[in-house]
């Protein structure tokens, strides 16, 4: 998150937005918690038959939306903003990377590809960075306000919720770990095969003048038997761990 | 009648029938390739009803220019290419598969991401490794040896990338020695080697030729001059 925060602040342009951007995001968090508690008074209110309640509630509901939609509308204008913003210096910044390139890394490169490879790979870049901060401090600022306000509730309620919290942070923290290991271990898996595979078929002479094939027909199975096993693996790790699993594909297809 | 017939020439059976060539190696005296013609395509021909005539107990040189046809003779011999009109007789019966009596040596890496061990016998199981440490260190490739981390069964990395060129052509040269086929067909096998390691490997095929009928394909006049008999192909 650091290293995302460092790029993206990198860019003098959209440094003072991404932090009214992340303010309007914490704001937005503290808003949406106002929904539980409009509940709480509103049954309160229906409980205790107060007309007072009710209308009291009512107003905080109907500014609590005012104030959720008015947030939402201005953060996806600036978020907007902010990513045209970084799009431009980070473009400008590769551009003027690629100017200083040595000419035999643009020779076979046509002007056209390179451009809308360059602007590809910096929308990419900042949208996934930005959204992904954002998204982190969103989540982070959700959580302590939702303890904070499950203490103001019920303390006792906010301690089980908490641990469960870190429970749930430690078995994610290892879930996260095995998934990124099964990926690295897939990757270099289907690597190392379809090398395998390559050199085979650049050795095809000395494999037909030594009547070999069946038996590097025979490694090649074992190989690819292996990288099935791996993504099989990778798989059951990756889907076992989505709350979607259902809808997913099997590696097979 | 040598070989084994065109039908059955893939998979396991011609693997079987080609690890009998072990035990063919005393027994085939010459090979003789007659009329071959052969021509990509069908248009321009290479190979214009050449005879080749290899005796067991010297080593034939095949020279000419880049070409010439040398490859395709040697794909020829190997079976790899079909030439109709060739007629093939070893110790002067027909044979319709002589490729099967071959093993051949590249001048290029032919080497798979599998063990030593495994890259010299091609899977076959009949070859112990101290037969393939004693092939090595004939060839000069001693100290080579004792500092693989596993012995023989050290992995080659993808394309070889970890062996120089004289290791890899040691390999592909071993690979022919140690096949047991009777007709060894060497492309540039002193190429890569320093004048201490092609030494080891004439003083090798010196021993060999005794057994075998050896054909190498080189530009080199020194390697010329060891051979008991030159084809000379003209582009």
């Amino acid at each position: 998150m650091k290293k995302i925060y460092r790029f993206l602040s990198e860019y003098p342009s959209g440094k003072s937005l991404l932090w009214l951007c992340l303010l309007l995001q914490a704001l937005f968090a503290l808003v949406s918690l106002s929904t539980p508690e409009v509940l709480r008074l509103g049954t309160n209110a229906v409980e205790a038959r107060s007309a007072d309640g009710l209308v009291k509630t009512g107003v905080l509901a109907a500014v609590a939306t005012i104030v959720y939609l008015s947030l939402d509308a201005a953060l996806s204008i600036l978020q907007c903003k902010l990513q045209n913003r970084l799009e431009q210096s980070v473009q400008q910044r590769m551009i003027r990377k690629m100017i200083s390139l040595k000419k035999i890394c643009l020779q076979d490169q046509k002007a056209g590809a390179l451009i809308t490879g360059i602007i590809n790979n910096a929308t990419q870049a900042v949208g996934d960075s930005l959204y992904t901060l954002i998204g982190a401090v969103e989540g982070g600022i959700t959580i302590l306000l939702g303890i904070a306000y499950m203490g103001y509730v019920e303390w006792r309620l906010m301690l089980c919720v908490l641990a469960y919290n870190i429970l749930l942070r430690i078995g994610g923290s290892y879930v996260e770990k095995r998934l990124k290991e099964n990926r690295k271990e897939v990757i270099s898996v289907t690597k190392t095969n379809n090398a395998f595979l390559i050199n085979l078929l650049s050795n095809m002479l000395t494999l037909r003048v030594f009547r070999r094939g069946s038996h590097f027909n025979r490694l090649l199975q074992e190989r690819e038997r292996q990288t099935l096993r791996t993504s099989w693996k990778a798989f059951v790790w990756s889907n076992g761990c989505r709350p979607d699993r259902g809808r997913q594909r099997t590696p097979g297809g | 009648m040598y070989g084994a017939t065109a039908a059955g020439r893939t998979g396991a059976d011609s693997e079987r029938r080609a690890d009998k060539g072990h035990s063919a190696a005393r027994e085939v005296r010459s090979l003789t390739a007659s009329d071959i013609r052969y021509a990509f395509d069908g248009e321009k021909e290479i190979l214009h009803g050449l005879t080749v005539s290899l005796k067991k107990g010297g080593m034939t040189a095949l020279v000419g220019e880049s070409g010439s046809g040398k490859t395709t003779l040697l794909k020829v011999l190997m079976g790899l290419y079909e030439s109709p009109s060739a007629r093939f007789a070893v110790n002067g019966g027909s044979a319709t598969d002589p490729g099967a009596l071959v093993a051949y040596a590249s001048s290029e890496s032919q080497l798979f991401p599998v063990s030593v061990y495994e890259n010299i016998t091609m899977g076959r199981t009949d070859i112990p490794p101290e037969k393939c440490a004693a092939m090595i260190r004939r060839l000069g490739f001693s100290s080579w040896l004792e500092g693989l981390p596993d012995g023989l069964d050290t992995v080659l990395a993808e394309n070889a990338v970890n062996l120089s060129g004289g290791q890899r052509q040691m390999i592909n040269n071993a690979r022919a020695l140690l096949s047991g086929r009777p007709v060894l067909i060497l492309d540039e096998p002193f190429s890569a080697l320093d004048p201490e390691r092609q030494q080891c490997l004439l003083d090798v095929l010196a021993d060999e030729k005794q057994r075998r009928i050896i054909l190498i394909t080189s530009h080199r006049p020194d390697t010329v001059a060891v051979c008991d008999q030159v084809i000379q192909l003209e582009a």
